[in-house]
């Protein structure tokens, strides 16, 4: 066991010497951690191509950051692997595994300045002299500093410092950058610079990057891939686009973009279920999954931009409340005892939708899913 | 198969590693010769017996004396709470600036050795001394009060000395109360000084607790300042105790009494272990105690006072405005007047190192160098100086090289045996020194130790090593940790880490611990009472010895020199921070 160990942290060691290509697939498998009782993160497993950007969302306490730390090595799994490049570093101590790291609260080293923070992770890897002072520079005109060298972290705009802090993380080529919320405590216009900046740096070092945010907008619109995280279980992991259109779960359906869920009562009819709603006198007939089975009440998801609305004075469904967004117009709308949010384009000449209008509500089956109620 | 670290073993020795020093020092030079003290009590003509306590509970002076120490502890306490409260709050509403002056005010007093300011007492409350001499100039008196030599003298030195023990946990406490908890209060309704008695009072209350605890049992086991100040009428416990030892020679019943006065203090110090152990995390102190919550969530109380409290509502709430026009005044005219009295000694004591008066006279009648010479012209005096440097400065390193990795393991690793082992090296702050030096004394007599500069090594080292340990928590608590997982993200490995980044940051914490450590050492008289011999006599003894035997300015002069070498020291703190935050951007690159 001990000698497996030396042998993997050896190559592990000198995996960081080799050259950048094709480094920096990342797998974890099963991985769980316990804290006391509680399962922070549950069984996860997750692979991630080299270099990926991937996104972990999730809201708080989801075990974004303790999955993000057991890669990092700062927390110890309770079970599992973690493989970096086909081997397993579970037991490889933090300061061996190689990869870069972007804390939200920046950590520059505040008695040290710029360029000596820069500096620090190669000196630790035995560089001095020339080589240091040109990677320093480098990596400074990366993140768009130059000049700021000698200033000292406390000198530094918040922005400015996180700059710092990714310089510091990429100067030294890991295969893997992890980064922790590294934008949440910017403001939003700066966070919106930084995620630009950060996807151009991205492709330029090509490094895997795992991105933990609970902004689920951050997450779309930088990752190749969103891991969704709920109490530590992983819901799904899929490209923006697959989260948006086929979510995997009711958590994940609610929690990316906007969703209406429908109370339905499910029937199944060989390898189809049929999801029915009394209110809205709708059935959808959908392939049947073996998490659904018939009698269990599910929920019919639809999101806002798939229900049409057509003003009918002889409908059941009324508008309580609309909300005009200039392309749009959100509209709540309740039949029955559900309330409805759609969003419907507004076209010019067309009259916008009044409180108290009544109107026919239009479900496009093709763009809903069923899952089961009891969530 | 659960996959744990593989260096678990390991990691779990760490913290008994970081210990393990401190530990041993503390079991052989502290431990132990308390345990044999108090079996020493228990044994009578070689066997065991109860008759050193049965003789002490039959002597009605042995009574008196506790009474009398127990009435002074507890009217010190009080007395300090009452003016150090008002100088606290006040210090909690300062801006920062005016805050951290203020604070070095009181800190100055309390790093100034508890001789030296027992002598500026003497001469301020001596029959012709600048209180007297006021007094009769403005005519309230008409002959000299009799304020030294008797219990009035050591009431007011004692308040005067014990004060910054009180008003350092009240400002801590006061300064983490959240302004805008009484602010919301004022803005529900309350006038100021009700919104203090309902809001700021009751979470100051952990800080009131901790300063009580300190100043009483502290005060319990007071030697110095009862001795020069008090007369012979005022005998306290811990002047019972040494005169036993050292004069009368009757060691049992002396090991009886500093049984008797250890594990008095010592249960009150259990008594309040829980708040104490506190200091080692960070659980929230203003947490205000709910008492008497009915199921409403509303607070309990008797019908008859809540119709009361209706009654009188409409004057109360007069009466509070009212006392919100004086209170302003009255609190800063209340906390200059504590200040004046933490630094009163010093308006005395600087005048006086430059007398030319050939005896102690004050004011000076003329000033001169004189007393500076005839210091630099006395051998003995040096000698001690050079002893006192050399012990108490070796002590510091030696607190520092115990102290500081057990404050690593108490902070940073979670072990049954954590707040145990913290309460033991907490506890000299608390345990009378007279009682460790009398057990050190019984423990050393007859080897070659006593009259050795290793016993004072050891026992500067136990009074010292816990200022280490308290200084280096709080700094440790205060570290942010993240900046290590960076260190490590980036590279070092633990000890590289501890090289680069945690001890340089550390640096200004590392020098309060060793300013402290320092200092407890060179201001200490009780040990050097009963360790002393021909080859080792520190410089607090020969101060002793002078304020006892003929009193002159020349005491004064070494107040000055040590003043002058604390401003030093702290101008030297202040530096290290400053560099440590602020390196020269121009040596960016080169080491
Ligand atoms: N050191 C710890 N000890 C005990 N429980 C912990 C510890 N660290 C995290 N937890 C618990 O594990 C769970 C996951 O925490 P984690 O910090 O990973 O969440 P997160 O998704 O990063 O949340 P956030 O968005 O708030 O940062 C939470 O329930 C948390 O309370
Ligand atoms: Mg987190």
């Amino acid at each position: 066991m001990s000698v497996s160990t030396a042998m993997v942290s050896e190559r592990a060691t000198a995996s960081v010497a080799t050259s950048q290509s094709q480094r920096g697939s990342v797998s974890v498998n099963s991985l769980t951690k316990m804290f006391g009782p509680v399962k922070a993160v549950d069984d996860v497993s997750l692979s991630i191509e080299p270099g990926e950007f991937v996104a972990l969302l999730g809201p708080s306490g989801s075990g974004k950051s303790t999955l993000l730390m057991m890669i990092a090595g700062f927390e110890v799994s309770s079970s599992g692997d973690i493989m970096l490049d086909g081997v397993r570093i579970n037991d490889v101590p933090s300061y061996r595994r190689g990869f870069g790291m972007v804390f939200q609260s920046y950590a520059l080293f505040p008695h040290m300045t710029i360029a000596e923070n820069i500096a620090y992770p190669l000196r630790r890897r035995g560089l001095s002299g020339g080589d240091v002072e040109r990677e320093v520079t480098k990596a400074l005109k990366l993140v768009a500093l130059d000049g700021y060298g000698t200033r000292l972290p406390s000198q530094l705009s918040g922005g400015q410092q996180q700059r710092v802090a990714l310089a510091r993380a990429l100067v030294f080529r890991p295969p893997l950058l992890l980064m922790d919320e590294p934008l949440g405590a910017l403001d939003r216009k700066l966070r919106q610079q930084l995620q630009m900046e950060i996807k151009l740096i991205h492709k330029e070092v090509g490094s895997t990057i795992i991105f933990v945010t609970h902004d689920q907008e951050e997450a779309l619109s930088m990752a190749d891939r969103v891991a969704v995280l709920e109490r530590g279980r992983l819901q799904q992991c899929g490209t923006p686009r697959e989260l948006y259109e086929q979510p995997a779960t009711a958590f994940v359906a609610d929690f990316i973009g906007e969703m209406n869920f429908l109370p339905v009562e499910l029937r199944q009819a060989g390898g189809e279920i049929c999801a029915r709603s009394a209110d809205l006198s709708l059935e959808v007939v959908q392939e049947a999954s073996q998490v659904l089975t018939s009698g269990d009440r599910g929920l019919l998801a639809v999101r806002p931009e798939y229900i049409g609305l057509t003003p009918d004075e002889r409908a059941t469904a009324t508008v309580l409340e609309s909300a005009y967004t200039g392309t749009n117009q959100s509209v709540l709308v309740q039949v029955g005892c559900i309330r409805l949010t759609a969003r419907t384009s507004v076209s010019p000449g067309r009259p916008l939708f009044q409180s108290g209008q009544r109107v026919r509500i239009e479900i496009d089956a093709a763009h809903t899913r069923v899952f089961p109620a009891a969530r | 198969m659960p996959h744990r670290r593989d260096t678990s073993g390991w990691v779990r020795l760490v913290p008994v590693l970081l210990l393990l020093p401190v530990v041993i020092l503390f079991s052989v030079g502290y431990v132990v010769p308390l345990a044999q003290l108090v079996l020493k009590s228990l044994r009578h003509d070689g066997a065991w017996s109860l008759n050193s306590y049965i003789e002490i509970a039959n002597s009605p002076a042995f009574l008196w004396i506790v009474l009398r120490t127990i009435a002074l502890a507890a009217t010190v306490t009080i007395v300090c709470l009452l003016i150090a409260y008002p100088l606290a709050y006040a210090i909690s509403k300062c801006p920062p600036r005016p805050a951290a002056f203020l604070l070095v005010i009181v800190t100055l007093p309390y790093l100034t050795s508890v001789l030296i300011r027992t002598y500026a007492w003497i001469v301020l409350l001596s029959p012709n001394g600048p209180i007297n001499q006021l007094l009769l100039h403005l005519g309230l008196i008409s002959e000299p009060l009799q304020m030294v030599f008797n219990s009035i003298g050591v009431y007011i030195g004692m308040v005067q000395i014990q004060l910054p023990l009180m008003v350092f946990p009240l400002y801590a406490v006061l300064a983490r109360v959240n302004p805008s908890l009484a602010k919301a209060a004022q803005s529900l309704g309350s006038p100021p000084t009700d919104a203090f008695l309902r809001v700021t009072l009751p979470a100051s209350m952990p800080g009131v607790i901790s300063g009580c605890t300190l100043v009483f049992l502290s005060s319990l086991g007071f030697y110095i300042t009862p001795e020069l100040l008090g007369g012979p009428d005022s005998y306290l416990i811990a002047q019972g105790i040494s005169l036993r030892v050292l004069i009368l020679g009757n060691f049992d019943e002396a090991a009886a009494q500093s049984s008797i006065l250890m594990l008095t203090v010592i249960a009150v110090f259990l008594v309040f272990r829980q708040r104490i152990a506190e200091e080692l995390d960070d659980r929230p102190h203003n947490n205000i105690p709910l008492a008497g919550k009915s199921t409403s969530g509303l607070s309990a109380r008797w019908p008859i006072l809540e119709r009361l409290t209706a009654v009188l509502h409409g004057p109360s709430m007069r009466l509070h405005e009212a006392l919100t026009v004086v209170g302003r005044p009255a609190l800063y005219v209340s906390a200059g007047l504590t200040l004046l009295l933490l630094v009163l000694p010093f308006v005395v004591v600087i005048p006086l190192a430059f007398s030319d008066a050939p005896y102690l006279t004050f004011p000076p009648p003329g000033y001169s160098l004189r007393w500076f010479s005839s210091l630099l012209k006395n051998t003995q005096w040096l000698d001690a100086l050079s002893f006192s440097l050399r012990w108490a400065g070796l002590s510091a390193l030696l607190s520092v090289a115990i102290g500081v990795p057990a404050a690593f393991a108490l902070v940073r690793y979670r072990f049954s045996a954590r707040v145990p082992v913290y309460l033991l090296l907490i506890s000299p702050l608390i345990v009378p020194h007279v009682v460790i030096a009398v057990s050190l004394f019984f423990a050393l007599a007859g080897s070659s130790l006593i009259g050795n500069p290793l016993a004072f090594a050891l026992s500067y080292t136990i009074i010292g090593a816990p200022y280490t340990v308290v200084v280096m928590i709080a700094g440790l608590k205060r570290f942010n940790r993240t900046l290590e997982l960076a260190a490590a993200s980036l590279g070092s490995s633990p000890l590289v880490t501890l090289r680069t980044v945690t001890l340089p940051l550390l640096l200004p914490t590392l020098a309060s611990a060793a300013l402290f450590a320092f200092i407890v050492g060179f201001d200490d008289v009780v040990f050097g009472l009963f360790l002393s011999g021909p080859t080792a006599t520190p410089l607090p003894m020969r101060m002793w010895d002078n304020i006892r035997l003929e009193i002159s300015p020349q005491i004064a002069v070494i107040a000055v020199l040590f003043l002058i070498v604390l401003a030093l020291l702290m101008l030297l703190r202040l530096f290290v921070s400053a560099v440590v935050q602020s390196r020269r951007p121009q040596e960016s690159l080169h080491h």
